[in-house]
């Protein structure tokens, strides 16, 4: 018998305090006092809106260098254009950075071939030569499209083969 | 002993027959009984006043919270219920603040982070916006005429006002916007028709 009553008292206890678990407020009640009166006489509505974070960041998987002759000098340069589309939407003050990093273990952007031969090239960003690690584009909440060019230049390479290097965008919102 | 207990007896039932007897002529819920005496060469009539008290009643109830969706508006319903008021009184919600400031008068949510956004309130099917101090409902006694359970008139009115949330601005910054509207509620006079 006293273990059918702590039963009883159990699921008592256990569903008065689911209960309490779902006693969300959703309305206020007023009612009139004794003497016509409003008790109380003001109730404050709560009005939310909630915006998630929306945007896309586009960035190219491969830049191909193309041989360029101009000033009577070989160098092989490419652009590449990294892309917010339109509707960026971040929290007010935030802003999307893209930072680029050379490849592993790598502390400068160089070219490589499997038969070893080396070869330095050099991003800018405008007028800006870009480290390793820096920022090379920053994009804010816009209605519009934005965008940032990348400039990929090497000098005329002393040996043949077919150069490569693998670098890294990084995203991040500060 | 036994002589003075008596005597405590005989008063204590005493004085309790004396306070019902104070207890009667006194108004209660159910009306009052005092009397008209007449004596002998007494002519003409004498009035009667017949009394019964309705204390007044009503129940408001105004939303606690509204979010207004991806859709970009909402509505809300603020009702009165079960109201009885005076012959020419009225039930009278007002729409009396806005995000707790004295000096707002333009309805904006805002975010922590320092965006805004502005949003506009119509009631019911009003093209006209609501703007801070207008009035949202009024309900009097003696329209609208409620009926209990079992289908009878309870003489009491009910009313309510639904009222649409929407946003006034293009959406730029995410995050989570949040504001106030205070509603207050009073019992005024019916206003007389011109």
């Amino acid at each position: 018998m006293k273990k059918i009553f702590a039963i009883v008292l159990t699921l008592a206890l256990a569903l008065s305090l689911s209960v309490t678990a779902f006693a969300t407020e959703e309305n206020h009640t007023i009612t009139s006092d004794a003497d016509g009166n409003p008790k109380p006489s003001t109730a404050t509505t709560s009005v939310t809106f909630g915006v998630d974070p929306t945007y896309t960041i586009t960035i190219p998987a491969t830049v191909k260098l193309t041989k360029n002759t101009a000033n009577g000098t070989v160098t092989y340069e490419q652009d590449a254009t990294i892309t917010a589309s339109e509707g960026v939407r971040l929290l007010n003050g935030q802003t999307i950075r893209v930072t680029l990093s050379a490849g592993e273990n790598e502390k400068t952007f160089v070219l490589n071939t499997k038969q070893g031969a080396t070869l330095k090239y050099t991003v800018t960003v405008g007028n800006t030569e870009i480290k390793n690690g820096d920022i090379v584009a920053t994009f804010g909440t816009s209605l519009k499209e934005q965008t940032s060019t990348l400039h990929f230049a090497a000098a005329n390479p002393t040996f043949a083969g077919d150069y490569s290097d693998n670098v890294v965008f990084t995203i991040s919102i500060q | 002993m036994k002589k003075l207990l008596s005597l405590v007896l005989a008063l204590t039932l005493a004085l309790s027959l004396s306070v019902t007897a104070f207890a009667t002529g006194v108004e209660g819920d159910t009306g009052t009984d005092n009397t008209n005496t007449f004596s002998p060469g007494d002519t003409g009539g004498k009035d009667t006043t017949v009394t019964y008290t309705v204390a007044p009643a009503y129940t408001v109830t105004i939303p606690a919270s509204v979010t207004i969706g991806s859709s970009g508006s909402i509505t809300a319903t603020v009702s009165a219920e079960n109201v009885k008021v005076a012959y020419g009184k009225q039930v009278v919600v007002k729409l009396t603040g806005i995000n707790n400031t004295t000096s707002d008068t333009t309805f904006t949510v805002e975010t922590k982070e320092g965006a805004s956004l502005t949003y506009t309130v119509k009631k019911d099917n009003d093209t006209d916006t609501i703007s801070k101090g207008d009035t949202v409902l009024t309900v009097a006694s003696g329209l609208n005429n409620e009926t209990g359970q079992d289908g009878t008139l309870t003489g009491a009115s009910k009313g309510s006002a639904t009222l649409t949330f929407a946003l006034a601005d293009t959406v730029q910054y995410a995050g989570t916007y949040s504001g106030t509207v205070t509603f207050t509620v009073s019992v005024e006079d019916v206003p007389t028709a011109p």
